[in-house]
């Protein structure tokens, strides 16, 4: 017999290695290889024939389509992994925008309100927002100055009230869904998951934020470009935050 | 026996964590310890232990690095310090399960 045919250890890996499908599936092939052949060894150690020894290690490893099975996650495992990743990044959004609000409040004091809150030249608002914010701002000269005034204070309050408290909504959820969740399924998305999604999601979101700023666009309620640099400076420092991690599990062998 | 196997599954990973409790070894060393210390009770096909371990690695429980041995590439495992949390919050579980079970089933093993 030629040392090809007499390899049934590396039949069984080749025929593996054609039906497993799963990341780094080399390095699952690796650790199996080395199970098998110090079950060989074991198996010579106490007087088996080579072929007895590998028929003994294969048998006992299982069979190939049992290792497959077992390989593979269910999809109601990745489906609820999936569900709370997207909460994670929930309550990290929102937390965020309570940041954000912080970083337009020391906007306020190091550049002026101005710079957050003032709309672009030569914008009109509606008479009846006027009447409103001049109501609410009386040391305010002109509509323009007490849309400022608006515009710069709900910069920092909806999003500092808001965020912290939709954020620790969202985390007290989590963290409860989580607990029940991880008593019926192990983690079926890699490690290196979430960090990877919080860099893509908050990186985007900076360079959107970021580019609104430097083309001075609008969306919603006129205001000044600190209100959206506020965010971008903080979407950035999360997708910062999270790409050491990120970078760790797309390096580290699996 | 199958009834058996089925009850091994639910609990692999109290038993992968706690054999690992007394050092790190790969999974060739986990396995043959795990069918030593239960007597034979223990006899899952060996590949499909893997992918428990590769999960309670995904989970932070368990750490590994990779060692050559014999010319091969070998990854060895480890409890972290939440594994080893982990596995002491099982046990302390597993202790009050099994007592109440005894209780009423006043069985003694």
């Amino acid at each position: 017999m030629d040392g090809v045919s007499d390899d049934l250890v590396g039949a069984y890996l080749a025929e593996l290695r054609a039906k497993l499908h799963v990341p780094a599936a080399e390095l699952v092939l690796a650790e199996a290889e080395d199970h098998l052949r110090e079950s060989v060894a074991a198996g010579l150690a106490i007087g088996m024939t080579e072929a007895a020894a590998q028929e003994a290690a294969i048998s006992a490893f299982g069979p190939v389509r049992a290792v497959v099975r077992a390989h593979r996650r269910t999809r109601l495992q990745l489906a609820g992994d999936l569900v709370l990743a997207a909460w994670k990044l929930g309550w990290t959004g929102m937390f965020a925008i309570a940041g954000s609000g912080l970083v337009a409040l020391a906007m306020d004091h190091l550049l002026g309100r101005r710079f957050v809150g003032q709309a672009p030249p030569g914008y009109s608002f509606p008479a009846a927002k006027c009447q409103y914010w001049l109501s609410t701002w009386p040391s305010a000269h002109t509509c323009a100055e007490a849309a400022m005034l608006e515009n710069s204070s709900d910069a920092v309050s909806l999003r500092v009230f808001g965020g912290a408290v939709g954020g620790l909504v969202l985390l007290a959820g989590y963290l409860v869904a989580r607990a029940i969740w991880r008593r019926r399924a192990v983690p079926a998305l890699p490690g290196g998951f979430f960090p990877a999604a919080a860099v893509a999601v908050f990186g985007l979101g900076a360079v959107v934020l970021a580019l609104i700023t430097l083309t001075g666009s609008q969306i919603g309620v006129p205001t000044g470009p600190g209100a959206y640099l506020s965010g971008a400076l903080v979407a950035l420092a999360v997708a910062a935050a999270y790409a050491p991690a990120a970078r760790r599990a797309l390096r580290a062998p699996r | 026996m199958n009834r058996e196997r089925e009850r091994l599954k639910g609990h692999l990973d109290l038993l992968l964590l706690s054999v690992l409790a007394a050092g790190p070894a790969h999974g060739y060393a986990i396995i043959m310890a795990l069918r030593a210390r239960s007597a034979g009770t223990f006899d899952l096909p060996e590949g499909t232990v893997y992918p428990a371990l590769h999960r309670l690695e995904d989970a932070g429980l368990l750490t590994s690095y990779w060692a050559e041995a014999d010319g091969r590439k070998r990854r060895v495992y480890g409890l972290t310090s939440r594994g080893e949390a982990a596995l002491a919050a099982e046990r302390t579980e597993w202790t009050r399960f099994a007592s109440g079970i005894q209780a009423v089933l006043g069985w003694t093993v």
